[in-house]
């Protein structure tokens, strides 16, 4: 049976030491995924505060710049540069988080309101595991720099993301309560419609990167195809639209916000929720932009390579694994600034308005862009 | 220990046994439904198994369609349930005793 | 190490179909059923069968089981009464049967394969269930009648299905008329 993992280095055991996983395998991917999931919620956390002076921006103020730890502070150039970033207001909120009372409501069903906030973060991190954060060289091979290279990985991480729903549809329910269960209704109504688009609008990419590749769900491979070659946001314009605007659904964020919206459902699923849960919330949602986002880039901005048409060349070495490496987290951190550009400046949808738009317009789009591209590559061009 | 296909066809007939019983004997008809589905997953954890033991992917392949087809019966089902719930106020298998209803 | 593995799985297998029977409140069978069915997808992979097996995940898990989880909520929480001994005996009976039947019988296993051992295919990677290629060209070949029929019948549950949840305001509306 082969690795269950299809990591590079399970590969290159030696052939006696049996077939599938032992312990010391075990704990390199333990070691690898904690890596991931360290990544995945220090952008969650940044974007926290990004956020924040972001919108403060946009809406002509300095957002936060006063909180400071008073050591820090002292330090001569750094110190005053982080409180004027606000980057000490991420401490002062995560401090927040974790310190405060807890409330556990006495009308809540209290398993499944403790099990919720789990439910709904765990997904996110699982499918942190299949992205490929850049590429590394070892015996001549090209191999990506991910906990896992799986043979399916597009297939994995869009059925992760499905399993997120359960944590919105538990939150609300065992609320016990109309508003969290209306917006959960809703929220998990409005991901489960726009699941199909995002899945469909993926098609066209699979399609083009089987023509030079054995394996094309592998998000790897969907790399390795944009390498040197036109990205896929070229080549596809509008699988490259639907497939964003159906993320920014998925994620739950504005402009398709009705989950929380503030103003007419007080907080949305998570109003009975308080401080620590509430933070896996947040964390989660955010965490679930990043891991929506790494996908995007992958799937569509062209992963780790720095412009189309170029790619990092082989022979730097390590020199270029670290560059694609800082890349990618350069491209996360574009695409969140572009989710809290596109927050603050879009109105809200209706209701209405959003099931309308995913079943009666995206949906038969990505449909007609999936013909569209098997017309394409059958006449052969 | 993972040579035998036993190792996985046990779970897949304790799968089925423990949904043959659900069916049979809970009252609720959703939980009856959710019973159904279980003996399905049973069966598929079978044919799974067997294309694994002899290398041939006939067995797999049945599997996914025996997935896309009772995805469909259940949501004809449930919309059905659904239907029977508004009409009746109940989704109790032992009060819908005849045919009128 | 794999045999942990497997009996995390076989846990979360079993587990969660026994919760499906037992446990009292819907909401909570539901949310077991799900766990039954992350079992069962691990069993496939497991098995090196990796295609099935996110499948399942992403059809049963993911949209199976929210359907069901909606209509539970729509349907009401009302306590079902504990289940009778007499019941679990009958069910007992039935898993030790089959844990009998399955693990103690290696005529089942030499019905199993065509090579008369029963053992799983263990070639490392080339495996015919671990490429996604393979079962694509499965369903455009040899498999091409049941993929169309599978389709024509997916269009059929989802137009019945729109009929079916959709009648009441049309009726409504014919009995205005008259």
């Amino acid at each position: 049976m082969a690795d269950i993992f299809g990591n590079v280095l399970l590969a290159s055991a030696p052939a006696g030491a049996g077939v599938g996983c032992d312990w010391a395998d075990l704990a390199l991917g333990v070691l690898f995924s904690l890596v991931a999931i360290v990544v995945v919620m220090t952008f969650a956390g940044l974007s926290v505060v990004a956020e924040r002076k972001v919108c403060a921006y946009i809406q002509g103020r300095c957002g936060p710049n006063r909180t400071a730890i008073p050591w820090v502070l002292a330090v001569p150039v750094v110190g005053r540069f982080l409180q004027r970033a606000g980057l000490m207001q991420l401490a002062a909120d995560g401090l927040k988080f974790l310190l405060k009372e807890d409330p556990l409501p006495g009308h809540v069903n209290k398993f499944w309101f403790m099990a919720a906030p789990v439910m709904s973060l765990s997904p996110v991190l699982i499918s942190a595991c299949v992205i490929p954060f850049g590429v590394y060289w070892s015996g001549g091979a090209a191999n990506p720099l991910s906990v896992s290279n799986l043979d399916i990985g597009l297939l994995f991480a869009l059925a992760m993301g499905g399993l997120g729903v359960y944590g919105t549809i538990m939150a609300g329910w065992s609320s016990n309560s109309k508003f969290p269960y209306i917006a959960a209704m809703r929220a998990s109504a409005q991901v489960i419609s726009y699941e199909l688009c995002l899945a469909i609008s993926t098609l066209p990419v699979v399609m083009f990167v089987a023509q030079g590749s054995d394996s094309p769900l592998s998000l790897f491979e969907i790399g390795r195809a944009q390498s040197g070659g036109a990205w896929f946001c070229i080549a596809q314009p509008l699988g490259a639209l639907l497939f964003l605007t159906a993320l920014f659904a998925e994620t739950n964020r504005l402009p398709f916000d009705v989950a929380e919206s503030e103003t007419d459902l007080v907080s949305g699923f998570h109003t009975e929720y308080g401080s620590f849960k509430f933070g896996l919330f947040f964390v989660g949602e955010y965490g679930h932009m990043v891991v929506g986002s790494a996908l995007f880039i992958t799937l569509f901005l062209g992963a780790w390579n720095p412009l189309p048409w170029l790619a990092w060349p082989e022979e730097w070495g390590w020199v270029s694994s670290v560059l694609s490496l800082l890349t990618f987290l350069l491209k996360i951190a574009a695409m969140l600034f572009f989710f809290i550009w596109v927050r603050w400046t879009l109105p809200r949808f209706r209701y209405d308005q959003v099931m309308n738009l995913g079943w009666r317009a995206l949906l038969p789009l990505s449909i007609a862009n999936v013909v569209f591209y098997m017309v394409w590559l059958g006449l052969g061009f | 220990m993972f040579e035998q296909v036993n190792e996985f066809l046990a779970p897949a007939l304790m799968l089925f046994a423990t949904g043959f019983l659900g069916a049979m004997f809970k009252k609720n008809a959703i939980v009856v439904f959710m019973c159904v589905e279980l003996m399905l997953v049973g069966a598929m954890l079978a044919a799974v198994s067997f294309a694994a033991a002899n290398s041939d992917i006939d067995g797999a392949t049945f599997a996914l369609f025996v997935l896309g087809i009772a995805a469909s019966e259940v949501a004809v089902g449930l919309a059905v349930l659904v239907r029977l719930f508004r009409l009746t106020g109940t989704v109790d298998v032992d009060k819908m005793k005849s045919l009128e209803d | 190490m794999e045999a942990v593995i497997y009996y995390v799985f076989f846990a979360m297998l079993l587990g969660g179909a026994l919760g499906v029977v037992l446990m009292p409140g819907y909401v909570n069978a539901a949310m077991s059923m799900l766990v039954s069915m992350l079992g069962a997808a691990g069993m496939m992979l497991m098995m090196g069968a990796y295609f099935p097996a996110f499948v399942m995940v992403s059809v049963y898990a993911g949209a199976v089981l929210v359907l069901f989880v909606f209509v539970v909520m729509l349907v009401g929480e009302r306590g079902s009464p504990a289940p009778i001994g007499r019941k679990m005996g009958f069910l007992a009976l039935w898993v030790a049967m089959g844990v009998l039947v399955g693990f103690y019988s290696p005529e089942i296993a030499g019905w199993a394969s065509a090579a008369g051992d029963g053992a799983l295919a263990k070639s490392a990677g080339e495996g015919a269930l671990e490429t996604a290629k393979n079962y694509g060209l499965a369903m455009v070949g040899r498999f091409m009648l049941p993929f169309q029929i599978a389709g024509l019948m997916l269009l059929a549950a989802m137009v019945g299905v729109v009929v079916i949840a959709k009648e009441p305001a049309a009726k409504k509306r014919r009995r205005e008329l008259v």
